[in-house]
């Protein structure tokens, strides 16, 4: 892919809460575990990551304590909450349902209708 | 629930502002050095690495403005900067700032106060369980609608009374309450026991009366009232069960009255019961009327069903004794609060209408001051505007503004208030009843509350008009003159002025007159040394029965008073002048025997004096001689007569002449006039002079002992202060007879001042209020006046370019403001002449004193222009250039 593709700000929130279902992360490790596991197709803005993260935290779907990083740093690490996880599961739900109906409308052939 | 957790978070982060920062650049700092590290790792050089991941992540500043928003501070940040905002903006105009809190401070103290005396006399049920069922129950005569009752229908009424479900008496009880030191006369009340079952009433400490205090031959008990006991004995405990001297007996305290014990007798110090059972007049049908009825509805009776039942009772009572109950028309029964404060709902009402319609002069006042103001800051908004503020930015910032002065206004205001209801037992008149309960509650606190918001919603409302129709372009150009809106603004604005100046001008004439009126009343001769006569008022408990005890006891008194050094002259009479008592007995000076029907003999009043008097008391002899000590009990019965009686009735010489007094049940008596004495103020100080008939102490009838023994004032005159006087007739007193209470020691004066004392407080009302409607007035037309001239500040300039000089700037201006002002006077004196009861409220009967009207009519025009001058002068030296150029 060329240019990183733009993220609605709705998007972002659920791969942030998807990045961190899988364990613990600080901000910087969310932006390369995204990078990650869209197979470096997507590229967060930088400047958007922590706003995300603050809203989510603000909404009580993050959670977050301080910690040490791999070289011995004091980072912020954030996790799921119960709530967070609920929601998490909402949107992917969401997310499959209108992926699946934009699919059938972008198949339709002409001579479906 | 994840407002709650947004609520919890915001908390946090607002709580701990400064960890929430510093959080925000730890993280910063960490992401920066990771990206860096990863970058160096993918080959660059360091600093290149930290240039890059810098720029990667943008302008940190936006990136904490969007942390911070995310948690919600930016709205506490942006509120933050209005309010330190807004105060730079009132310190920069102080005269604005004080203006406008003082006006609002004073109006939210005014009616906060006023509230709080109309919620405690007025709205709050009284403070017994469920006092909404408790009546008044009273006699209905012909002669009195509330009269009291005898002993006999008590028990009657009683034992007959269905709808209720108790009733219970008190009778009105002067005692004197003997402790080591003092002698004092304590108000009080003899009730029956089952009075405060009735009303559902709580001891504050002890107990109350109970059923078995009434009985004859139970142990005398006495309870005391709160005050007393905190007064005379510390309100220690140790008082329930102490003996004390009352009325020359020993009696228990058993217990203490609630703190708030309201009944239409008031200030009640000592109650004890009626002990019905053996009082000598138990079946005496026509005895005394003395006693009043409290009842309890029963569950479900109305008053009107009560009052109907016992009007039957009545009727029965009425056919049983005819002769005895032939003036007792009926019953009636009224709910007890109505009548603790009802006579003076509507003067409460009244005041409270008053403060109400100050504090709408209030706002419409400030609300022009605001405009003024807003209108000198379009520049200002318009730049706002500009740069990128939204106009509910703007309207946030004009809102926390209003809150500013409308919070800081109610703040001093509510301060105020606490201040004016806890002296309020000091300047509220004595006719108000349950002023211990004036308290500054909630609903009080709402009031300011409330008073407060509406302000602050008036003051961001108003200029809304002003920075809503602004569009950026306009604004950046010179001012606009303002549309068809504008103009009935100006005409509404120009009316509330008007009014304003109109209720100044009345309540100006109001309060000069009643001042005028009240310096005279004040020096009006009394026909007594008002300042040099001292008096001390006494009373003698029930052991003294006939003339020949009283006539003792004032002998040994009166040496005793004589031995104080200083004193000149001394002397007794039964009631002094303006002490506001009654007594007067009808007489016939016809010189013929009068029939048995004295009822429609003129009155005169009646005093009983010792020789002294005249002398201690400073009242000239006019003709003939005063008492002497040859007028004694067996000698020819003799009076004196005032000036206003020997011309109304004795025609020609008056001495020598043979008066009928009926002053006793047996018969008329008798009196030779031997001297006329000058006219002595009775009962008031203006009115014409009234009818008095003095007789000699030694020569009383038996019937009037009772009379002496609750009332006889001894006056003195010499070279000493009534301190001294104080503390040397008290023991004087205390020598003579240990139960003899001494009370009311001053200078005759005192009595003058007390009956002035309504009257001071109605001048001091209208006065405060006059001085009110004046400063309103005069703030009022300046703030039409300045923003008039702040309309017209480019018309202006172009005047002064083509050539008006500024005297002619000035005359344009105060122009208007001068027909403003006499339109509103003219419609001021228009009032004053004509609505009557405004009138009789304000000064009462007396007739408008034109001189006065007018004097304060020109007064007022005079201030009221002078508001204006300043803002003509300030229009004057408007520079040409400077206003066109805007």
């Amino acid at each position: 892919m060329g240019n990183p593709a733009e993220l609605l700000q709705g998007t972002l929130d659920l791969l942030i809460l998807k990045a961190v279902s899988l364990g613990p992360l600080n901000g910087y490790a969310v932006l390369l575990r995204i990078q990650q596991m869209s197979r470096d197709e997507l590229r967060v803005q930088q400047g958007s990551l922590y706003p995300a993260l603050y809203r989510l935290e603000h909404q009580g779907l993050l959670a977050s304590e301080w910690g040490e990083s791999d070289n011995k740093r004091k980072a912020r690490f954030y996790t799921l909450t119960p709530a967070g996880r609920r929601r998490l599961k909402e949107e992917i739900t969401y997310w499959r349902q209108l992926s699946g109906a934009i699919g059938h409308v972008l198949a339709t052939a002409a001579d479906d209708l | 629930m994840t407002w709650l957790a947004r609520v919890r978070s915001f908390l946090r982060a607002a709580l701990s502002r400064r960890r929430f920062e510093r959080e925000m650049d730890g993280e910063l700092r960490f992401h920066l050095e990771a990206r860096a590290a990863h970058l160096e790792r993918g080959g660059l050089d360091a600093a290149a690495a930290r240039r890059q991941a810098r720029r990667e992540l943008g302008d940190p500043l936006r990136w904490k403005e969007a942390g911070r928003e995310a948690r919600g501070l930016s709205w506490l940040d942006e509120v933050g900067t209005d309010l330190r905002y807004g105060l730079r903006w009132l310190r920069r105009r102080p005269a604005f700032a004080i203006a406008a809190v003082s006006t609002l401070a004073l109006a939210t103290a005014a009616n906060t106060t006023m509230f709080a005396m109309v919620d405690a006399v007025l709205l709050r049920p009284l403070p017994f369980a469920n006092a909404d069922h408790l009546v008044y129950v009273a006699s209905v005569r012909g002669d009195n609608p509330a009269a009291p009752f005898t002993l006999p229908e008590f028990l009657d009424y009683r034992a007959a009374a269905r709808g209720l479900s108790g009733l219970a008496a008190y009778a009105n009880w002067s005692a004197s309450f003997s402790s080591d030191d003092a002698t004092d006369r304590l108000q009080g009340a003899r009730v029956s026991a089952n009075l405060f079952e009735v009303l559902g009433a709580s001891a504050s400490a002890g107990r109350l009366l109970a059923d078995a205090d009434d009985q004859p031959d139970a142990p005398r008990v006495v309870v005391i009232s709160h005050r007393l006991w905190q007064q005379r004995f510390g309100a220690s405990g140790d008082v329930i069960g102490r003996p004390i001297r009352i009325n020359g007996e020993t009696a228990v305290v058993v217990g203490v009255l609630p703190r708030q014990f309201p009944l239409p007798l008031r200030d009640i110090d000592v109650v004890v019961p009626l002990v019905p059972g053996v009082d000598p007049v138990r079946q005496a049908r026509g005895s005394t009327n003395f006693l009043r009825f409290i009842g309890r509805l029963g569950p479900g009776v109305t008053a009107a069903q009560a009052t109907a039942e016992l009007t039957a009772v009545c009727a029965r009572l009425r056919s049983q004794f005819p002769v005895e109950y032939a003036r007792k028309l009926g019953v009636s029964a009224t709910p007890l609060a109505d009548v603790i404060g009802g006579d003076l709902r509507p003067m409460l009402l009244a005041l409270l209408l008053s403060v109400a319609v100050v504090l709408t002069a209030a706002l419409s006042n400030l609300l022009g001051l605001v405009l003024v103001r807003t209108n000198g800051r379009r520049s200002e908004m318009s730049v706002r505007v500009a740069l990128g503020a939204s106009r509910s930015r703007l309207v946030r910032q004009l809102a926390v503004e209003a809150l500013l002065v409308a919070g800081g206004a109610s703040v001093i205001g509510l301060g105020l208030s606490a201040l004016a209801i806890s002296s309020a037992p000091v300047w509220a008149p004595a006719s108000v009843p349950r002023v211990g309960e004036i308290q500054l509650g909630l609903p009080e606190l709402a009031c300011a509350a409330g008073l407060a918001v509406i302000a602050a919603l008036l003051l961001t409302v108003a200029p809304l008009g002003l920075v809503g129709r602004m569009r950026v372009q306009d604004a950046l150009k010179s001012m606009g003159r303002g549309g068809t809106g504008d103009r009935r603004h100006h005409r509404l604005r120009d009316g509330l002025v008007a009014a304003e100046i109109a209720l100044a001008l009345v309540l100006l004439v109001a309060a000069s007159q009643l001042v005028h009126e009240f310096g005279r009343l004040q020096h009006v001769d009394p026909g007594f040394e008002a300042d040099r006569a001292i008096e001390a008022r006494v009373s003698l408990p029930s052991t003294y029965r006939t003339p020949a005890d009283l006539a003792r006891f004032g002998d040994r008194l009166m040496d005793a008073i004589m031995a104080i050094p200083g004193v000149r002259d001394a002397g007794l009479i039964s009631v002094a002048p303006m002490s506001g008592l009654l007594a007067a007995v009808p007489f016939d000076a016809t010189g013929e025997s009068a029939g048995g029907d004295f009822t429609k003999l003129p009155l005169t009043n009646f005093r009983v004096i010792t020789p002294g008097y005249l002398a201690a008391a400073g009242t000239r002899i006019v003709r003939g001689r005063g008492f002497t000590d040859r007028d004694r009990a067996g000698a020819t019965a003799v009076a004196l007569v005032s000036e206003a009686l020997a011309q109304q009735w004795l025609r020609g010489d008056a001495l020598g002449h043979r008066i009928q007094i009926f002053d006793n049940n047996t018969g008329p008596v008798w009196v030779e006039v031997v001297g006329v004495v000058e006219n002595v103020r009775e009962a008031s100080m203006s009115g014409p002079p009234v009818a008095d008939l003095y007789i000699p102490l030694a020569q009383i009838h038996p019937d009037i002992v009772g009379l002496l023994r609750n009332s006889q004032f001894w006056m003195v005159r010499g070279e000493l202060t009534p301190e001294l006087f104080a503390t040397s007739v008290t023991q004087a007193v205390r020598a003579v007879d240990r139960d003899a209470a001494v009370s009311g020691i001053g200078p005759m004066r005192q009595n003058i001042q007390a009956w002035l004392a309504p009257r001071r407080f109605s001048l001091t009302m209208v006065s405060g209020f006059a001085l009110t409607a004046v400063l309103l007035a005069v703030s009022g037309l300046y703030g039409l006046v300045a923003y008039a001239v702040s309309q017209r500040r480019r018309e202006i300039g172009l005047r002064m370019a083509l050539g008006a000089s500024a005297a002619d700037i000035r005359r344009m201006v105060l122009g208007s403001a001068a027909r403003l002002t006499a339109t509103g006077i003219a419609a001021g004196i228009a009032l004053t002449l004509s609505a009557r009861p405004l009138k009789a409220w304000l000064i009462g009967d007396a007739p408008v004193d034109l001189t006065l009207a007018v004097l304060s009519a020109v007064v007022l025009f005079v201030i009221v222009i002078g508001a204006g001058a300043l803002p003509a002068r300030r229009a004057s030296r408007i520079a040409p250039t400077v206003a066109l150029g805007e």
